[in-house]
Order: structure tokens, then C-alpha cells, then sequence
């Protein structure tokens, strides 16, 4: 290790784009897309499930096992499509929009985004130029609906070539009706 | 974004003359497109009156064209100290205000004028702080918005050159000498460590002066640093003309490649090197 760079300038310059933020920025956008892109697959699946479904004719041998008591068996079978029918139902679209909308707003970098419908909360990992920016990210994922909170988890402030504050934020949203 | 490194005009700014380049964004370039100009620094009022008149007739002259302008400050025209930052200051609005606190307890209400910066807060070390007067950073801000360009930095010429040469250099101790042709700015360095900064006015003495700031700098620290034993080593860089003549095996000169720096010494200035 040498002696520390001074870096001293007496004027604020406003942000530039280097090559790094370009390629964050770049990777954070395939992030997004890749989520988008299986959320758009599994749509899919779901408007195929729920055609194949309404097609099945009732069946007189269900109709007799539920009249001699499984009604049980019929419901555990039944809930796991419908719990992953629940989870695909979540208004991923709204809140990915959301979040794209405040990290243009804010120069934020969305470098990892972790979502859970189970428990309707995303992770998400993000750069900004400095702090200010970063809580200001988060203030307006606060105030977009159809979050119902945003919350910064922790930050990191990083130097080097591409100075800034590293932050994860986690987000809720609201129950479907 | 990434942009055309021939729009940028490199400027060195002193008390008496000024040095206004086009050249590449990294590396020398080629100096030979430009001008030095110099004047007599006996005039009354701000000592950078005249550069920025100079500037300016730069900019609407064989240099109109560029977009971007970078300015190198003469250490005459720049006051250092070496201060210790606290850690948690990390953003550089705290540590602007936290600089300007200590340059007003040292030079008083002059200081209220004045724009203070430092460096990055160093593990329990001190860093060297900087002070310009901010008349001259408004002004170099009117004259590059008059003539529509951006002002990129306005660095001064030690921390310029001190970033640029520090990686040639491997001794554990050292001083590190900045002559200008009225001003030397001496450094000294242990363990990657500040422990003196301080400049001081030469009148033409360079070899004396040094011999002077040296002596100062070693009573100060009086004895409170262990390790440093024997001679040490003088690197030397700067823009004064008679630099390389006292280049010996204690005084190393740090001199740029391209022979017009060496032919035209002023042209460091505006590259800071």
C-alpha cells in the first residue's frame, strides 16, 4: 500500500457516467429484465393451468370420495397449485415499474433484486453516488403504491473507482383482496 | 461520459504567469499547442487578476473551441496544512467544514474567505488540508461560463503532482520537494504517513530554502517519531527552471518524459506534474 491519493479539487463536478456505473447500470437492467422475463413465463404457465383446469369434467368418483369424508385429501392436493397460483397472482409488474421509476430518478444502480411472494417482500442490493441519494431511493419506494413500506437495511460507503454508498432496502407490499 | 480529449484545456495558474494548453485528458500530449504568459505580480489587488484576463482572451483566441477546462493552482496562491481528520467524516462537505473550522483557528477571519477542502481521513494519521481564496473560484467560474465551457477541477499543483509521482517513489522516508520559481512546498513522509507539509517563499535561494524548511519541519516533530535515521532522501518535482541541475543521489528529481517539459519547465504547471 502507497501513501493515500489527495485527491483534492475545489470544484464539484456534476456526476459523470464512467464505465463502471455504465456497466452497473447495465447489469442492473438485465437483472430487472430476467425477473420480468420469468414473471412473464410463469403468467403464462398460470392462463394455461387455469384453461386445463375449467376443461376437467367432474369426476363421479370425486363426487363419492367427497361424500364418504375426504374432503381433506381433496384440499391438500388442491393447495399447492393454489398457493403458487397466489404467488404468481402478486402485482410483480407495479412494483418492478416502481422501483425502475425511483432508481432512474435517484442515479440509483438496482444491482440485485431478491423477491419473496410468499411473504410479499424484495430485497433489493443498490448503488448510489451518495447517501442523500440512497435514502431519497427509498423515501419514494415508501410513498409507491403498491408497496405498503420501504426500508433501508443497512448501507456501506464504498471509494475507489466508483465512490459511493452500497445499500440494501427491503420492501413490502400490500395483500391482495 | 466519455468525450473528446482534445476539447479540454489545461490551464496553470500562477501569481505571475499563466500557462493555457489543449492536450489529452491522460498523459502529456503534446504542450507545444498553447501559450505562457507571465507579468509582474507587483500589482495591487488579487494576484490572479491578470491570469484570468489572460484566460480569457485565451479562450476567445487560438484556444476557442474547448469544452471543458482544468486548472492547476500555483502553491502561491494555496495555503496547506496538515490536519487529522476524524474517520467518521467520510463525505467531503464534513470534511470542507471541518477544514474550514481549523484554517480559522490558525489564520483567523482571513479564513472566512477562504474555500477549505481535505483529503480523505487516513487510520490515525494526519492528511494534508488545502485553502484557496474563494473570489478565485467564483471567478474562474464566471469566465468559463461567460465563454460557455465547464469547469471540470481546479486542483492545486501539490496535490496534482504529489498523486502523480508517489507511486514512483519506494523508500520507507522521505521528503518530497515541490519547487516553483518563488515558492518550494516541502513534504515529509513516513510509512506511507504525513508528518510535516509546510511552503515557504525561496527569493531565488532554492538550495537554502529547502536547507531551512528542512531544519523547521525536524524540530517540530522533535525526535517524536522513531525510525528515522541517516539521510533522507529528497525527491524533487516542480516547474522551477534550474530543477534538474541539482539532481545527486539525495536529491532525485522527478521529471516527465516528453522532452518539451524539460525545454519549457512552465508547461508543468498546467499538467501538474
Amino acid at each position: 500500500m502507497g501513501l493515500q491519493a489527495l485527491n483534492i479539487n475545489f470544484v464539484q463536478s456534476p456526476a459523470r457516467m464512467t464505465i463502471g456505473a455504465a456497466a452497473a447500470l447495465v447489469l442492473a437492467a438485465s437483472a430487472v429484465c430476467g425477473v420480468w422475463w420469468v414473471y412473464d413465463r410463469s403468467q403464462a404457465e398460470l392462463h394455461a393451468l387455469e384453461a386445463r383446469a375449467r376443461k376437467l369434467p367432474s369426476s363421479p368418483l370425486k363426487d363419492a370420495k367427497r361424500e364418504r369424508g375426504a374432503p381433506a385429501a381433496a384440499g391438500n392436493e388442491s393447495a399447492a397449485p393454489m398457493k403458487a397460483i397466489a404467488q404468481l397472482q402478486q402485482p410483480w409488474s407495479g412494483m418492478l415499474d416502481q422501483v425502475a421509476r425511483a432508481a432512474g430518478q435517484r442515479r440509483v444502480a438496482v444491482l440485485a433484486v431478491d423477491a419473496d411472494g410468499a411473504n410479499r417482500t424484495i430485497r433489493l442490493v443498490a448503488h448510489a453516488q451518495d447517501f442523500a441519494h440512497a435514502v431519497a431511493f427509498v423515501e419514494d419506494l415508501k410513498h409507491a403504491s403498491p408497496l405498503s413500506s420501504a426500508n433501508l437495511v443497512s448501507h456501506e460507503m464504498t471509494t475507489g473507482a466508483e465512490p459511493g454508498v452500497r445499500f440494501n432496502a427491503e420492501l413490502t407490499w400490500k395483500p391482495l383482496l | 461520459m466519455w468525450f473528446d480529449s482534445a476539447s479540454v484545456l489545461r490551464v496553470g495558474l500562477a501569481a505571475d504567469h499563466i500557462v493555457v494548453a489543449k492536450g489529452r485528458h491522460r498523459g502529456p500530449g503534446n504542450p507545444a499547442v498553447g501559450s505562457v504568459q507571465a507579468w509582474s505580480a507587483a500589482h495591487g489587488g488579487s494576484p490572479w487578476n491578470e491570469a484570468l484576463q489572460a484566460l480569457s482572451k485565451e479562450m476567445t483566441g487560438q484556444l476557442k473551441g474547448a469544452r471543458r477546462v482544468e486548472v492547476v493552482l500555483s502553491n502561491r496562491l494555496v495555503r496547506w496544512q496538515l490536519l487529522a481528520v476524524p474517520p467518521q467524516l467520510v463525505s467531503l462537505p464534513e470534511r470542507q467544514v471541518f477544514a474550514q473550522s481549523h484554517f480559522a483557528s490558525v489564520y483567523g477571519k482571513r479564513a472566512e474567505n477562504w474555500l477549505c477542502t481535505s483529503s480523505s481521513p487516513s487510520h490515525q494519521t494526519a492528511v494534508p488540508a488545502c485553502a484557496v481564496e474563494s473570489a478565485l473560484i467564483f471567478s474562474l467560474q464566471a469566465v468559463c461560463a461567460e465563454h460557455g465551457v465547464e469547469l471540470r477541477s481546479v486542483v492545486p499543483y501539490w496535490s496534482h503532482a504529489v498523486d502523480h509521482w508517489q507511486s514512483q517513489i519506494r523508500e520507507d522516508v522521505y521528503w518530497l520537494a515541490q519547487a516553483e520559481p518563488d515558492m518550494l512546498t516541502l513534504g515529509l513522509v513516513h510509512k506511507n504517513a504525513w508528518l510535516g507539509l509546510r511552503s515557504i517563499r525561496t527569493g531565488g535561494d532554492l538550495v537554502g530554502s529547502l536547507g531551512s524548511l528542512q531544519t523547521q519541519m525536524l524540530l517540530a516533530l522533535d525526535g517524536q517519531v522513531q525510525g528515522i535515521t541517516g539521510a533522507i532522501p529528497v525527491y524533487a518535482m516542480g516547474n522551477h527552471n534550474a530543477l534538474e541541475t541539482h539532481q545527486s543521489t539525495q536529491f532525485r528529481v522527478l521529471q516527465p518524459r516528453h522532452s518539451a517539459f524539460t525545454t519549457t519547465p512552465q508547461w508543468r504547471l498546467a499538467w501538474g506534474i
